[in-house]
């Protein structure tokens, strides 16, 4: 179990949305040849239930997802080899 | 002068970049802050500055160290991230990061971030990686690693696949050992350093693992049967676990290049310093 500090979506397309909005506020990408593609990546509480997807917070982050709340992930157990 | 041609003497170049890839050549991947390879046209880098998010490539000066002034004219008082680490081997296998937040920092407020002296690539610990197509290697393989891990509680990992199966080059967390792992299982030796070092992995199909922590032998045999795939696909990061500290360089070959061994890391330590 992780403590998580960030923003919780029911949905992957919720945190899609969240991306597309951090995206439009960074302007990501800045040019079409550009290789960053978004200015944050969302991970998937594939072991909690209900399964949920989060976003970790930053502080570039508040701006646009506002103030970010405390959370549970499952982790798996950490790797020894 | 019919049927006479002057002679013309063929042009003769002073001594010209040698890099270590083309004195021990046909790596599979080769990643670093200075040029490896004579024929080596690209650049080094592709950077993403925090002041407006645009990217640049960055290449080297004249005598093969990362363009630091290139680097730093680009960025500004700001920070620069690593967009791209171009393989210097001729396949073309570049380690990307497309998320800006997952991206490692080589500049940080107008400074180039250094380890002795020389470009590194810093990776935070909690999301920074780099991605690349599977290494085609041979279950033989050698790599050649410049790495710094931040502190004995912390993880250094460099080449690795993203499945905890998969293989590795080196990884060394709070247990304060090192592990090399390939699809034929695993071998591990105390390795409790947070300086900068050179990390030998030789895999062998014929049942050996050794490594070396700056040239020195720290542990060869066969490796303990651990079930995995031979697959390594992301630099800093392995399943869920993530680099803290920094990198330099990373060169793997398809082949067993013990015989060369000590050759590559004199080359290594030469330019980096490291022991």
């Amino acid at each position: 179990m992780q403590s998580i500090n960030g923003y919780q979506y029911p949905t992957e397309q919720d945190a899609i949305n969240a991306r597309e909005a951090c995206d439009a506020y960074y302007g990501i990408p800045v040019s079409p040849n550009d290789v960053t593609q978004n200015w944050v990546d969302y991970q998937f509480a594939e072991l909690n239930t209900p399964k949920f997807w989060y976003i970790v917070y930053d502080d570039s982050l508040l701006p646009v997802l506002g103030e970010p709340i405390e959370f549970e992930v499952i982790t798996k157990s950490p790797i020894i080899n | 002068m019919i049927g006479k041609f002057p002679k013309v003497r063929p042009r003769v170049y002073g001594p010209g970049f040698i890099g270590i890839l083309d004195t021990y050549a046909n790596a599979a991947v080769a990643y670093s802050v200075r040029k490896l390879r004579a024929a080596y046209t690209g650049s080094a880098i592709r950077v993403r500055r925090s002041s407006d998010n645009a990217e640049q490539d960055i290449g080297f000066t004249g005598t093969g160290d990362l363009n630091e002034t290139a680097l730093t004219t680009f960025v500004g008082a700001g920070n620069g991230f690593v967009t791209t680490w171009y393989d210097q081997s001729g396949n073309g296998n570049n380690a990307t990061q497309t998320t800006a937040s997952n991206q490692p920092q080589i500049v940080s407020s107008g400074s180039v971030i250094n380890v002795n002296s020389k470009p590194s690539l810093q990776f935070d610990g909690s999301d920074d990686f780099l991605t690349l197509s599977n290494i085609s290697t041979n279950i033989t393989y050698s790599g050649f690693q410049v790495v710094k891990r931040k502190s004995t509680s912390t993880i250094s990992v460099t080449l690795a696949g993203s499945s905890i199966s998969d293989s590795y080059l080196l990884w060394n967390f709070s247990d304060n050992n090192a592990y090399f792992r390939s699809s034929q299982g695993y071998i591990t030796q105390s390795l409790n350093t947070t300086t900068q070092q050179l990390f030998t992995s030789i895999n062998i199909n014929s049942g050996n693992m050794s490594m070396y922590n700056n040239a020195s032998l720290l542990l060869s045999n066969t490796p303990i049967s651990l079930p995995g795939t031979n697959v390594m696909n992301a630099i800093g990061r392995r399943n869920a676990n993530y680099s803290e500290g920094n990198t330099q360089e990373i060169i793997v070959y398809s082949s067993n290049e013990s015989s060369n061994r000590t050759g590559i890391e004199s080359n290594i330590n030469s330019y980096y310093a490291i022991y």
